[in-house]
């Protein structure tokens, strides 16, 4: 080390040691002042701003509403699942007896066939 | 990393705030002036980097407050050039009002200067008489001299940060020094 880089570390160590020896009540008033607002003004970070400690009270007050509504939803839909499947299982039984039947499907088409049924049932 | 918290920015911040203050007045020879540098740094790092992880913080700090300082000298000199333009315009009596900021010091602590090293009261005048003296060295000089033994920034970090070359860092360096080391022989003080 230079003789004069000694003698610069030597003031810059005297100038720390000056820096420190601040006793101003009013400097030191105003830079507290100052750090306490830099601290409120602080950027937060992505996941700052999520609550540290979830009330949960408050989130079941708040969140009353909403199962309210989804309980009456699910109630729908589970209704409506209900009878679609209760019309399907009769479409079903109906397709599986006309199948089933030793009458082919075609004659309750064929007129004549109608026509002798009606006869049939008079006599 | 885990997220700082405001506790952790509150203490790193008193830590810098007396050294960030003082480095400032002596900067910028105004204290008023130096406060509102200390706070804007201060403002600007919890805003801009408060994200950040916190042994970033120095070197930020450090490259804001001068950044700001910069930027207040700029302005000063701007200012100073607008007054002294207008003063030119002016009689004799408005010529006699202005003034320099050198002057000033040197008329606040025209008695301290001529004190003897054994009529020194203590070690608070001695640190008085060299912040009077590094206030008194030429605006580069005295950021240059700051920041290489002050704040410990090597030669090319210090000539990033001024913007300039290295060799400019070494005179400015070298010619702070020596004119320090000589003021302060004339009053008697070896270092």
């Amino acid at each position: 080390m230079s003789e004069a880089e000694r003698f610069g570390r030597r003031i810059g160590h005297l100038l720390s040691e000056s820096a420190a020896a601040t006793s101003d009540p009013t400097v030191l008033a105003r830079l507290a002042g100052a750090r306490r607002a830099a601290v409120a003004a602080r950027r937060r970070g992505p996941f700052d701003v999520l609550p540290h400690r979830v009330d949960l009270a408050l989130f079941g007050r708040a969140l009353r509403p909403v199962l309210s509504a989804a309980l009456v939803l699910s109630m729908f839909v589970a209704g409506d699942y209900f009878n679609r499947q209760h019309t399907l299982a009769e479409r079903s039984e109906v397709e599986t007896a006309l199948l089933a039947d030793d009458l082919p499907i075609d004659a309750y088409l064929d007129q004549g066939f109608r026509a002798w049924l009606q006869d049939e049932s008079r006599s | 990393m885990p997220l700082a918290s405001d506790s952790e920015l509150n203490a790193f911040l008193a830590s810098v705030e007396r050294r960030a203050f003082k480095q400032a007045v002596l900067l910028l020879r105004d204290e008023a002036g130096a406060l509102d540098a200390v706070q804007e740094a201060m403002m600007r790092l919890a805003s801009r980097y408060g994200d950040k992880p916190s042994g970033e913080w120095p070197m930020l700090f450090q490259r804001i407050l001068q950044n700001v300082v910069r930027d207040m000298l700029r302005r000063q000199k701007v200012r100073n050039l607008w007054v002294s333009l207008w003063s030119g315009f002016g009689g004799r009596e408005s010529e006699d009002e202005a003034h320099d900021v050198l002057d000033t010091l040197e008329a606040a602590d025209g008695a301290n200067l001529r004190l003897a090293p054994e009529t020194l009261a203590g070690r608070e005048q001695l640190l008085g008489l060299i912040e009077a003296e590094i206030a008194r060295l030429p605006e580069r000089q005295r950021e240059a001299f700051m920041m290489r033994y002050w704040e410990d920034m090597d030669t090319a970090e210090t000539a990033a940060a001024m913007g300039c070359s290295e060799g400019s860092v070494k005179t400015h360096c070298f010619r702070a020094t020596k004119a320090l080391a000589a003021a302060l022989k004339a009053k008697g003080i070896e270092l």
